[in-house]
């Protein structure tokens, strides 16, 4: 059974705190962003969208990139982890922005 | 130029959409709104005027509603804001329509006053035989219901040109949160309406002499009748989600089939049928699966 929403945005958030731990010691900006990017995701894991077919396509990109970028960082590749970062955060705004459905379908 | 018609709660969606289609008929608008809300693109509009106000405030509404050719009262506290202090609900849904009325007899006597009420004033009718007629006993089963019940006897017992529109369930084509819970039982009858087909009826209403001094149920017609659970399961089935994640009320709504023979013939607003609602949600899931 495919994976869903929800449960690659999991896996993207326990990526990310094994990219967290230990990352302020070299660079202490890049540990702040993936702490937020962390927080936030964990704020919106509930919600509905999570459990929809349209939060598959970009919680994949997210889960992918968080795996990514802590490949690169067990490599110790910290050029390949600044370029790929940025990305990753993109597709975090991209995440949340999309998490953040308002209103019902009823009024 | 022609008077304009004063649209109340006019900076919303539905009310930006309403302005767009009387001006689209040749009419112009005056939106009324809360001061803090968001008129823009609504301010430079030609043939747009915008008065900012606050519907419980009396000579605030005096002032919006003088001169104007018809009204389209929209501005109330809706659920589930309106379970949440029925005294503000009160203030805004009732007296507000009141304000308006008093302001019409002093600034114009002869505009007809559309009025959104709720099929929600009938309260539970699953144990009766549909369709529910215009004429059907009210009996609110929340504040909103009960709010809109003391708004229309306001107009009834006026001697405005009063136009009652009893809308149910509005559905929007939107990828949006479902409801907790679904206001109906998996069982209960519910007959729902396209956004769209409600912004027509109120577009026709708008100078339909016919429609003076009448209540009308406002729904979406035979293509809407379904049950709560063939609604709820199509909705989730189109997003993907699991079924069983929907909740329903344990007894109940206000939701059911609704008798609109008159209405549709005098308002001519039924042109979205269920399945095209399907199919726009499907469009909207398929568009944000691609994207």
């Amino acid at each position: 059974m495919p994976q869903s929403g929800q449960e690659m945005l999991e896996e993207s958030i326990g990526s990310c705190k094994q990219i967290a731990d230990g990352l302020g010691t070299q660079n202490a900006a890049w540990e702040t962003s993936i702490v937020e990017i962390i927080e936030k995701f964990e704020e919106v894991s509930d919600t509905f969208f999570f459990k929809t077919m349209p939060s598959v396509p970009v919680t994949r990109t997210a889960m992918r990139e968080a795996a990514s970028l802590l490949d690169l960082k067990n490599e110790g590749d910290w050029k390949g982890f600044e370029a790929s970062l940025d990305s990753m955060i993109s597709t975090a705004q991209d995440v949340i922005e999309k998490a953040g459905m308002k209103g019902t379908t009823l009024t | 130029m022609s008077n304009p018609v004063l649209i109340t709660g006019g900076a919303g969606s539905v009310g930006r959409q309403l302005a767009g289609m009387l001006l689209e008929d040749g009419k112009t608008v005056r939106i009324f709104d809360l001061p803090f809300m968001d008129f823009s693109g609504l301010e430079d509009e030609e043939g747009v005027e915008v008065v900012k106000g606050d519907i419980t405030d009396a000579d605030s509404v005096i002032s919006a509603v003088a001169g104007v050719s018809g009204v389209l009262h929209l501005a109330a506290i809706l659920p589930p804001n309106s379970e949440k202090d029925r005294d503000f609900t009160f203030r805004v849904n009732v007296d507000g329509t009141r304000n308006i009325v008093e302001g019409l007899k002093a600034g114009a006597p002869e505009a007809p006053l559309v009025f959104t009420s709720s099929i929600s004033t009938y309260g539970d009718t699953s144990g009766e035989n549909p369709p529910i007629t215009v004429d059907h006993s009210q009996g609110a089963i929340d504040v909103y219901a009960d709010s809109k019940i003391a708004g229309e006897k306001i107009l009834l017992a006026s001697e405005v040109n009063y136009i009652i529109l009893r809308v149910a369930s509005i559905a929007v084509p939107g990828f949006l949160e479902p409801p907790e819970p679904w206001p109906f039982t998996a069982a209960q009858r519910v007959e729902m309406i396209h956004r769209d087909d409600v912004a027509d009826a109120l577009r026709n209403a708008v100078g339909n002499e016919k429609a003076v001094r009448k209540v009308f149920n406002v729904a979406g017609g035979n293509s809407w009748r379904l049950t709560g659970k063939d609604y709820v399961e199509d909705f989730f089935n189109v997003m993907g989600a699991p079924v069983d994640m929907a909740v329903y009320r344990d007894s109940p709504g206000w939701n059911d089939w609704y008798d609109t023979e008159e209405s549709q013939k005098i308002l001519k607003y039924q042109n979205r049928s269920y399945e095209y609602y399907s199919d726009q949600m499907k469009a909207i899931v398929e568009e944000m699966m691609a994207g």
